[in-house]
């Protein structure tokens, strides 16, 4: 090549080295070393330059970018070929642009590559291609590397995934805990007008009971008088039917007043039971509250339609002596399962038949730092998955109005405010057994 | 000695009546009644000062309650004693009857033994 060419050649390489990386390098002067249908790809993927005008813009968008930045460069030629004839030329660089921010630099490895042709006596640039150098050796078409990203990925998917698992987790359980609550409230507010109710109702009941045994007894106070006062007078055959009739009276209204009296303790435990809290926790003799409420349910449950014939066993220790509790409420707790078991045994006897031994056992144990009361009868059980719902207010499993829903629900809140706790363990057609473990401090 | 008693309930009377069928035939009390404290308080208005000596109350009546009679009553009529007869025996019933000065507090159903000796002791002290 001659001298001339060489220098035009070696001019215009300098020109395209200028041009990238002087921030004042003249845009208007470009037209003169590059060709019109000039194509070049950049380093990023929307540097895919085609024409003139693209170039021009992209070298004016550096230059706006590069303003007041701190950049360095550094090139250094790694091979460069002239074309058979002379008409063309390439040359390919190492490409280092080193950026400081602060203190801090940063090295950016770039590869450039640029093809001239020769036309009309001048040297022209027609392609060119930047490149960033990424560390990825060996891997060709960057195989690795996008499977190790791929990775990452999936790691970081898989870590918000468990994130995300774990926050709704977290929410559905609040969910279930608002549920719950809501559920408890609504019962308690039941609990709480239908004690209201009772009471109401056992008070209006009181006062007409009271006339009723205050006016039957006044009576009889009254023919205690008249048979003084009939004694007085001559004996006759009248007065001997007077005498009997007088005794008749006397003896039925001392059946109004029997009975009178009946009610008006009826209606007493209903004021006693319905006063939720009422009671006081005291020191109580457990064992003798759980023989005089046990003999109490039965005679009830006798007294009542359908009795059973049933054993019941108690198997107290006396060791466990006085026990911290709300008597009144207790013996709620006791009836309740007791009158349960009644209920349970009867439906098997009238499953099973006359072979069926109805057994209720009874038990207390002093256990460390807490006493044991167990409550087993060999009813029919129950089975697994209503046993979770067991102490659900209004749960119930007897027929019709027999139930109402609320025997065990209010028999595991008194427990819970003794800081007790209940448990039932079960075993189809073969026993039920309610565990009551109440803490002594 | 004349009593007056207040309860809302009708019957009241045939039954204190008939109690105290004997201290009424001897003249050592006489009994009035009244079905609402606003009758009550007609009735004590009706004499100046009125000759009766001791009120019973219940408390639970439609219109006035016991425990406003006894507030009327101790301030119009403050010699008169009242004592309150209710089914509600709860203490805090019982602290604002004796707080407003009641002079006792009968539950019911009324233990008639007590009442008695309550009436006659007051006539003792008459």
């Amino acid at each position: 090549m001659d001298a001339i060419k060489e220098k035009l050649l070696s001019d215009t390489v300098q020109r395209v080295l200028d041009m990238i990386v002087q921030v004042n390098f003249p845009l208007d002067s470009i037209d003169a070393f590059v060709v019109s249908d000039v194509m070049g790809f950049g380093t990023t993927v929307d540097e895919k330059i085609l024409g003139l005008e693209g170039l021009k813009k992209l070298i004016a968008d550096q230059q706006v970018q590069s303003k007041g930045l701190d950049l360095k460069f550094k090139t250094s030629l790694i091979h460069s070929r002239i074309f058979a004839r002379e008409n063309a030329a390439f040359y390919s660089y190492d490409f280092t642009i080193t950026i400081k921010i602060g203190t801090e630099e940063t090295f950016l490895p770039l590869r450039f590559s640029i093809v001239f042709e020769y036309m009309d006596d001048q040297w022209k640039l027609v392609h060119w291609h930047g490149s960033q150098a990424v560390n990825s050796e060996g891997d060709t078409w960057h195989r690795n590397e996008l499977v190790r990203k791929n990775e990452a990925l999936q790691k970081l998917v898989g870590e918000k995934t468990a994130d995300l698992a774990q926050k709704n987790a977290q929410l559905e359980k609040a969910i279930q805990t608002l549920k719950e609550t809501q559920d408890q409230l609504i019962q308690q507010e039941k609990l709480a007008s239908l004690g209201q109710l009772t009471a109401g109702i056992a008070h209006e009941i009181k006062n007409p009971l009271n006339f009723v045994n205050n006016f039957s007894e006044l009576s009889t106070d009254f023919i205690d008088e008249i048979e003084v006062e009939l004694e007085k007078t001559a004996e006759s055959p009248e007065k001997e039917n007077i005498k009997e009739l007088l005794h008749d009276i006397k003896s039925n209204l001392g059946k109004i007043r029997h009975h009178g009296s009946r009610a008006d303790s009826i209606v007493k435990s209903m004021l006693m039971h319905s006063r939720g809290g009422a009671g006081t926790v005291e020191p109580t003799d457990l064992n003798a509250l759980i023989r005089e409420y046990a003999n109490l349910a039965f005679h009830g449950m006798r007294a009542n339609k359908n009795p059973i014939n049933v054993d019941i066993r108690l198997d107290l220790d006396e060791t466990i002596g006085l026990v911290s509790l709300n008597a009144e409420d207790f013996s709620r707790v006791v009836l309740n399962l007791i009158k349960n078991a009644f209920d349970a045994m009867r439906d098997k006897i009238s499953v099973v038949g006359s072979d069926y031994k109805a057994k209720l056992e009874i038990r207390t144990m002093n256990l460390p730092n807490k006493v044991l009361v167990e409550v087993e009868d060999n009813g029919p059980g129950v089975p697994e998955e209503i046993r979770d719902k067991l102490l659900m207010p209004f749960f119930t499993t007897k027929k019709g109005t027999e139930g109402t829903g609320l025997g065990l629900s209010i028999t595991h809140d008194i427990i819970k405010s003794h800081l007790g706790s209940l448990e039932i363990e079960s075993s189809v057609g073969e026993f039920t057994r309610f565990r009551i473990e109440l803490p002594i401090n | 000695m004349k009593i007056l008693f207040v309860d809302d309930e009708k019957d009241v009377e045939a039954l204190f009546r008939q109690k105290f069928r004997k201290e009424i035939k001897s003249g050592e009390i006489e009994l009035a009644f009244a079905f609402s404290g606003k009758e009550a308080l007609n009735i004590l208005g009706e004499e100046n000062p009125p000759k009766f000596v001791y009120v019973f109350s219940d408390i639970n009546m439609p219109g006035m309650s016991g425990l406003e009679l006894l507030d009327q009553i101790k301030t119009r009529f403050p010699n008169i004693q009242v004592s309150m007869i209710s089914a509600y025996g709860d203490s805090e019933n019982y602290d604002r009857a004796m707080n407003s000065g009641a002079k006792g507090f009968f539950t019911k159903p009324v233990d008639f033994e007590r009442l008695k000796t309550e009436i006659a002791e007051m006539v003792k002290n008459q």
